[in-house]
């Protein structure tokens, strides 16, 4: 029995492989523009960058053949993924076309990535991975994940929360902003960064083992913001986490 | 005709050819077909049921090779075009011939961008952030902003240059790092004036947050009327609209 249901698994598994749709592109520079709600970034050793929808895949349309969807936007899907990627330069830009796609992207090392998403998505998540070069990032409602980066790292966040996990070396600037929730960070112990922690209304948590040399502030202006200013390490990189009503953790990684 | 055969052989029997090998070398032969049929292993019998199954997944992966095969999309070919309105190229800063006295401001080798400059023009001495509209990299211009706001010799020129940051730049990080360098200013008249002026420009929550601490700390009434359009425009965010609220207290009762 136990074979039986070995056997099924694997052509299940070999069914939606086949399932999986791919486009590619030769580009190992430059930068990445994504426009799409729901996506997850990954670095890797490689000079195309490969996108490959997570979604049930649609039924075939016999009577689309050789057509495109098109948005109001006038967004064409030209990778058949129901996303639009077009070429501007050095840059390329991915839009969304058709709604509720889940797209992978395997980018190689050397791509900066900016990615936007500025609409109400009801809990959707943009995950970024192993990445070495500078990421962008900025979301309205979508809850934001990165690990293994590196940084330079700009993010701004309205409703969904931030989580980072870097790894060493970290390179600046970082700059981390987020207005409703919280913002979680971890950085090795032995980040050189001139750490600067401001919260509005909510409190600042710090590991013990980070050791921070805190700043003498002389205050000319009243101020109701918690502000945590000081060098980790003798200083380094500026290293700026902002938060007006989430709180601010600041941790070791493990 | 078989009888024919038959009796033929009868007759010449004695004819044909009968010989038979020596009886040693014979028993030899058998003994050695004895002993491998000995050492032969008994064959596996293969049930019916499991042969099924086996063909039957064989046939479902075979199925979903041939779905995947023609339903693959083309390879793309180049780069879609498309309908939407190239953005127009943000203006250039207007700058007087620049003298060869180039400040140099650090700069992450992370990302391959033009080289971020401070030129100092005569006889003006206006500071421009040379090249900074030309960055497409949020980090750089980060980097940027705030090297020129630690420079010992500021004045006007960092002033002007950090508040066309604050008004123009497309990233919030980056307008909240030209903010935070205009801190440092904010005994300045004309400082306080092109802050109020900046508050209506402003769009972004987070911004319109800390720009509103700032001023409301330097106890600027000047934002009074614009604080009270905050409170009563539909477009502004909820938060901003209760920052407003409290900072309209807060300078009407000091």
């Amino acid at each position: 029995m136990r074979k039986q249901v070995v056997m099924i698994a694997l052509s299940i598994a070999s069914l939606i492989a086949t399932q999986a749709q791919e486009y590619k592109i030769k580009r190992a520079n430059g930068k990445l523009k994504i426009d799409l709600p729901s996506v997850t970034i990954e670095g890797y050793n490689g000079n195309e960058i490969i996108f490959t929808s997570q979604s049930k895949k649609a039924e075939v349309d016999p009577k689309a053949e050789g057509l495109e969807t098109i948005n109001n936007s006038g967004y064409r899907d030209n990778s058949g993924l129901g996303i639009s990627v077009v070429e501007k330069g050095n840059t390329i830009e991915v839009n969304e076309v058709t709604e509720n796609q889940d797209i992978k992207i395997l980018v190689p090392k050397g791509v900066i990535i900016a990615w936007y998403w500025n609409k109400v998505t009801a809990g959707a998540k943009a995950i970024f991975r192993n990445l070495e070069n500078e990421i962008e990032i900025d979301s309205y409602d979508d809850s934001v994940r990165l690990e293994n980066v590196t940084g330079p790292l700009a993010v701004r966040a309205v409703y969904g929360y931030v989580e980072v996990v870097f790894r060493s070396p970290v390179k600046g600037p970082v700059s981390i902003s987020a207005l409703h929730a919280s913002i979680d960070v971890s950085i090795p112990v032995d980040t050189k960064a001139g750490i600067r922690l401001t919260n509005l209304h909510s409190p600042i948590m710090v590991s013990p083992d980070l050791k921070i040399e805190l700043a003498k502030r002389t205050e000319e202006l009243p101020n109701y913001t918690t502000i945590i200013e000081g060098k980790l390490n003798g200083g380094g990189t500026d290293f700026w986490l902002t938060a007006k009503f989430g709180k601010i953790y600041l941790r070791k990684t493990k | 005709m078989s009888n024919r055969l038959e009796k033929y052989i009868r007759d010449n029997v004695e004819q044909l050819d009968r010989k038979q090998p020596n009886l040693a070398v014979l028993d030899r032969v058998l003994q050695e077909m004895k002993s491998k049929e000995q050492g032969k292993r008994g064959g596996s019998v293969i049930s019916l049921r499991w042969a099924k199954w086996a063909a039957a997944c064989l046939l479902v992966a075979a199925g979903g090779i041939a779905v995947w095969y023609f339903n693959k999309p083309q390879p793309a070919t180049g780069f879609a075009t498309t309908n939407i309105p190239e953005k127009r190229p943000a203006p250039m800063p207007k700058t007087e011939p620049v003298e060869p006295d180039v400040v140099e401001i650090k700069q992450d080798p992370v990302a391959t961008f033009p080289k971020v400059v401070v030129h100092k023009v005569q006889p003006k001495k206006t500071i421009v952030f040379a090249g900074i509209n030309d960055m497409q990299s949020a980090a750089s211009r980060i980097n940027a902003v705030t090297s020129a706001s630690r420079m010992k010799n500021n004045g006007k020129e960092v002033v002007d240059a950090l508040v066309k940051v604050l008004n123009n730049d497309p990233n919030t990080n980056v307008r909240l790092a030209a903010l935070d360098g205009l801190t440092r200013f904010h005994k300045q008249a004309n400082v306080r004036q092109k802050l109020v002026a900046s508050l209506k420009k402003q769009q972004d929550p987070l911004v319109q947050i800390d720009m509103i601490g700032l001023l409301t700390g330097m106890r600027e009434l000047g934002i009074l009327s614009e604080l009270e359009e905050m409170v009563n425009d539909e477009n502004v965010h909820r938060a901003v609209k209760d920052i407003a609220w409290t900072s309209i207290h807060q300078l009407r009762t000091r």
